[in-house]
């Protein structure tokens, strides 16, 4: 069944990514058409391989007691926000939105905001669950750091950038995430030394997910301290994300081999 | 196909069946998902181990001893696991028929003694 899924998950993808490829170009669009379709189609395909591998997280829900399946569902909740987040950006850029309300209030963030949360409490239930906690896993301690970080970071000295403020809030967001998303992956880690054998490979990849996500974010957070202007284009943090994205598949695929023993 | 099948490995699952009760225990054990929690009951599958050169079996008081370390680590599973939910039935669904046969008369044993 499960390889029946990931084959219609790949389908649905390629068609999907195809179907971005032909979108009508918007007469507001003052770009070339393949800078219009570029970044749709890669969205298209993040978008994708991020809910096909919340779906097979929640797949193996069913052989899991009921703590844990909050666990997963959360992580998963994170991977639907992102996957929302990134189609959003695609269509706000797209049909020049960026100037839009919800753009303007930061409603943008909110999901990649929520999404790296949500992997973080995650995991830190699936931590505390199998009795692997640390300072790492305590909220009350790692979201002020956090926040610490994204207020230093906000500090460093900088090329003049149009609005100080969107400047700040932008490199914000990829600070906490980046954040919390290495943070997750250091309790995974530390929970895939204490577990069974037969874990394993699924904890290993879910750490390969998050840190490959991490690595994307990296990318996003230098990109904005040397390029602030956004003058290059973002296909390297795009192709990253979409790499990531694919990491996830992988991590929710070993899960689903975790349900039967 | 290629692509998927060399990132996703066979999308069928293995049928595995457990021969011995050495192989036994670690199947049960490496199903923990906090491996502290059963750690006192390895210690007697650590020394039998240790104990049996290459190519020989462990002698019939250390099955005994491992069939006991399996089934307190089969009650753990199914009483105290935190991660998830395991039946006897389910756990024992893949043992050879002469090692099941073994175990039974274990507890059957275990049972007359009282």
């Amino acid at each position: 069944m499960v390889g029946k899924f990931i084959v219609a998950s790949a389908v649905v993808t390629i068609l999907a990514t195809i179907g971005a490829s032909f979108l009508p170009i918007p007469a507001s669009w003052r770009g070339t058409s393949s800078e219009f379709h570029i970044p749709f189609i890669i969205d298209t395909l993040m978008a994708c391989l991020h809910i096909c591998a919340a779906l097979l997280f929640l797949m193996t829900l069913g052989a899991y007691k009921q703590k844990m399946r909050i666990a997963y569902a959360v992580v998963s909740g994170g991977l639907i926000l992102t996957a929302l987040g990134t189609l959003q950006l695609a269509v706000l850029d797209g049909f020049d939105l960026m100037d839009s309300p919800w753009s303007m209030s930061g409603g943008v963030a909110l999901p990649f905001l929520l999404a790296s949360l949500a992997y973080y409490a995650g995991t830190r239930s699936y931590g505390k669950l199998v009795g692997s906690t640390s300072l790492f896993t305590r909220a009350a301690l790692v979201i002020p750091v956090v926040l610490l970080g994204v207020v230093l970071f906000s500090l460093l000295p900088h090329v003049a950038v149009p609005s100080e403020i969107i400047y700040d809030v932008s490199n914000g967001i990829l600070v906490w995430s980046l954040l919390l998303d290495v943070t997750a992956a250091y309790i995974v880690l530390r929970v895939r030394q204490r577990i069974g054998l037969h874990y394993k490979q699924a904890l290993t990849w879910l750490a390969v997910a998050l840190l490959g996500s991490s690595l994307c974010l990296v990318v996003a957070v230098v990109q904005g301290v040397v390029d602030p202007n956004r003058e290059s284009t973002d296909y390297v943090v795009n192709i990253l994300a979409t790499i990531a994205g694919l990491l996830w598949v992988r991590a929710g695929y070993s899960f689903t081999r975790t349900r039967t023993y | 196909m290629s692509l998927l099948s060399s990132l996703f490995g066979s999308t069928k699952q293995q049928e595995v069946q457990v021969n011995t009760i050495l192989e036994l225990t670690n199947y049960a054990a490496s199903l923990a998902s906090n491996l502290e929690s059963i750690d006192p009951f390895l210690d007697e599958v650590r020394r039998i181990t240790a104990s049996v050169k290459p190519g020989e079996s462990p002698s019939v008081s250390d099955n005994q001893a491992l069939i006991s370390v399996y089934l307190h680590i089969e009650e753990y599973l199914i009483t105290k696991e935190p991660v998830r939910s395991f039946s006897k039935e389910g756990l024992r669904a893949h043992i050879a028929p002469d090692l099941r046969r073994q175990i039974e008369n274990y507890e059957v044993n275990l049972k007359e003694k009282g």
